[in-house]
């Protein structure tokens, strides 16, 4: 267990810092200079900014500079607004952001097992069919589509919730709802699939020959095990949610890292983006090494080695 | 045993009758033998879901591409003024929202006539703000975004399957190697990856299909590998490897055709997660941009006048969500008919 953990850490560190000089490397090569207002600028003014920003010095500088920043957690000064330290930047916007994850993905998991225990309890009854019909279309329909028309028919017509802006619980209904139906969709056929496996089993048998009430069977037996292979699919959930946050934090106008990647993507402001993208990799990584420590906890079948592949 | 012998002449012997070839006739195998694909073909062919995909899926790719004689770029970024904003206007029918008519301040008002425009002029699904036919439009935007799609689709086959391939095949080291490289690359959320191709080239269609390419392969990789480990151990493999078959003969002629149903499988899913990843980057602005024309692009126009609009959002709405709705249950459709293990 100990040599596994070292080994995963090491390997964690290994790709944020091939990640870290990725982007590093790729942002030198972007076109187009992060000033908007360059034409105006004197050569002189150029060089004063350049020195401000250390993009004065030779490549490798500023990359060994970057990398020694990152380290004691200074990522360097956004571009766009001006002296702004980027850690700054994020620790200011990832509350929103946290809880916006959070609370969508509580909503879409949980719901998702009902859902999903639901049709296999009923399975090839109405229930079954109309469950595995909406996750389809929950699948199918693109989150930002659903934000839109959510924030449209909810919001502006029926007047339920507010329609932007993050003041209060109320407003981080509509972006949950938008952001977490897509883990619900693929919570529920997950959970459907694994119960159904379940119920056919042998104890499950057993437990019903013994006179175990439906419900009682349900929560003993069949939830139980077919929760926990749900713990691998919360990797690819934090990436979905990250992916939709851009897009769900814009349409919502939430002050989130998500939107301000998309701003400072426009913007062309390094440093803001190569910041970003570390916190976003950070996260996963960590998240993934979490899950699967969780999973070789919960499921004992799982040995966590140091040489299982 | 007792040591009997039966003395058995020829005649001892009788032929069988005229009359009794019918029961050899009912002792034959009566339905031909079905090889791999057709019997997958025969269980595909009962799941309506998919069928229905199947065509729909066809239809639309037909469409599509048949349009380009008909519906060329150069006349869709040309705009017309005068016919901005109309509602749809099917001729024949008369249902609101379909005849011409919008709603204006709460009331129907036929808009083709409040704006003078003649009885002949007539858009299926309306114009947007520049006064190009939306339906024009999104049958433009339905190609471009399923070009992508797919083309991005055959780049991650490509490169999966081959890595996938060799990995398994080598094994050991190399393979302990490979395996690395994608569990690193695989950590890095592909919209990162995709968001910087995007941002060192320049926003278009190849970016998006290499960037695309790039990130998603991995999935495909994994499975091609698992596979192949398993695969390699089979007697024919052995038989052809003490044959002297050339690598890449075995792996083209026994496990390219073995791994087929986990390809065409991971395809469809594919595919629809690339029609996604498209959409969203031009929805938010980083993808195709504003002349070319992509089911993101045209939602993306939607979604600014759809307070005032909302047809202009809804149509390109309503493919997207067909087409992914069709490729996951095709999807589904494939993985039961060729694994029927998992069908439930």
């Amino acid at each position: 267990m100990k040599k596994y953990l070292l080994k995963r850490v090491l390997y964690m560190v290994l790709t944020l810092f091939l990640v870290a000089t990725i982007t590093f490397f790729l942002m030198k090569l972007m076109p187009g200079t992060p000033y908007s207002n360059q034409e105006k600028m004197t050569p002189q003014q150029i060089k004063i900014m350049n020195q401000q920003y250390g993009l004065d010095k030779p490549i490798w500088m500023q990359y060994v500079i970057y990398i020694f920043g990152m380290v004691h957690g200074d990522l360097g000064t956004s571009f766009q607004f001006s002296n702004q330290p980027v850690s700054y930047l994020i620790s200011s916007r990832i509350g929103a952001s946290a809880q916006l994850g959070v609370q969508a993905m509580l909503f879409g998991v949980i719901l998702g097992i009902i859902v999903g225990s639901v049709a296999a309890i009923y399975r090839n009854t109405w229930v079954d069919t109309t469950a595995t019909v909406l996750s389809i279309i929950g699948k199918s329909v693109p989150n930002f589509v659903l934000a839109v028309l959510l924030q449209y028919y909810i919001s502006l017509k029926l007047g339920w919730f507010p329609i932007a802006d993050w003041e209060g619980f109320s407003y981080t209904i509509l972006p949950t709802i938008a952001l977490g139906v897509g883990p619900l969709a693929e919570t529920a056929r997950f959970i459907r699939t694994g119960m159904v496996d379940v119920l056919n089993s042998d104890y499950i048998e057993l437990a019903r020959a013994k006179g175990m009430n439906k419900f009682g069977i349900i929560y003993h037996h069949a939830l139980r095990n077919s929760l926990i292979p749900l713990v691998t699919l919360i990797g690819p959930y934090t990436v979905a949610l990250m992916t939709g946050s851009m897009v769900i934090e814009n349409i919502f106008s939430i002050p989130g890292i998500g939107e301000q990647y998309v701003k400072s993507i426009q913007t062309n402001d390094y440093p803001t983006i190569m910041g970003v993208t570390m916190l976003f990799c950070f996260g996963l990584v960590l998240i993934i090494l979490i899950t699967d420590i969780i999973y070789g906890i919960i499921d004992p079948r799982i040995r966590l080695t140091g040489n299982e592949d | 045993m007792a040591e009997e012998k039966y003395n058995l002449q020829p005649d001892s012997f009788e032929p069988l009758g005229h009359d009794q070839e019918q029961e050899i006739e009912s002792e034959k195998i009566a339905a031909p033998s079905l090889t791999f694909s057709q019997d997958a073909w025969r269980r595909l062919k009962k799941n309506k879901g998919a069928v229905i995909s199947l065509f729909i899926i066809l239809i639309m790719v037909i469409v599509s591409f048949g349009s380009t004689p008909f519906i060329n770029h150069s006349e869709l970024v040309k705009s017309n003024p005068e016919y901005a904003n109309l509602p749809a206007k099917v001729p024949g029918i008369d249902i609101n929202g379909l005849n011409g008519k919008m709603k204006v301040g709460g009331e129907w008002t036929d808009v083709y006539k409040e704006n003078g425009i003649k009885d002949s002029v007539h858009f299926t699904l309306g114009t947007d703000y520049l006064g190009h036919s939306l339906a024009q439009r999104i049958i433009y935007g339905t190609k471009i975004s399923l070009t992508v799609a797919i083309v991005a689709t055959l780049f991650d086959l490509l490169i999966g399957v081959s890595y996938g391939i060799v990995s398994g095949w080598k094994g050991g080291r190399t393979d302990n190697v490979m395996q690395r490289i994608i569990e690193i690359i695989s950590s890095i959320p592909n919209l990162i990856i995709v968001v910087l191709m995007l941002i060192v080239f320049k926003p278009g269609m190849t970016s998006i299909i290499l960037a695309l390419a790039i990130s998603e392969w991995t999935t495909m990789a994994r499975m091609i590998r698992a596979e192949t480990l398993s695969l390699k151990t089979e007697e024919y493999v052995l038989a052809a490897r003490t044959l002297g078959e050339s690598t890449g003969k075995i792996a083209w002629k026994h496990l390219v055709p073995n791994v087929s149903s986990i390809i065409i499988i991971q395809t469809m899913y594919t595919i629809p997660s690339a029609i996604f990843f498209e959409a969203f980057l031009s929805f938010i602005g980083i993808g195709i941009s504003a002349p070319q024309t992509s089911l993101g692009v045209l939602l993306n126009d939607g979604q600014k006048n759809f307070q005032f609009l909302p047809y202009q959002m809804w149509y390109p709405a309503i493919v997207l969500v067909i087409l992914m709705i069709a490729f996951n249950l095709l999807g589904d459709g494939l993985r039961d008919a060729f694994d029927p293990r998992t069908r439930r």
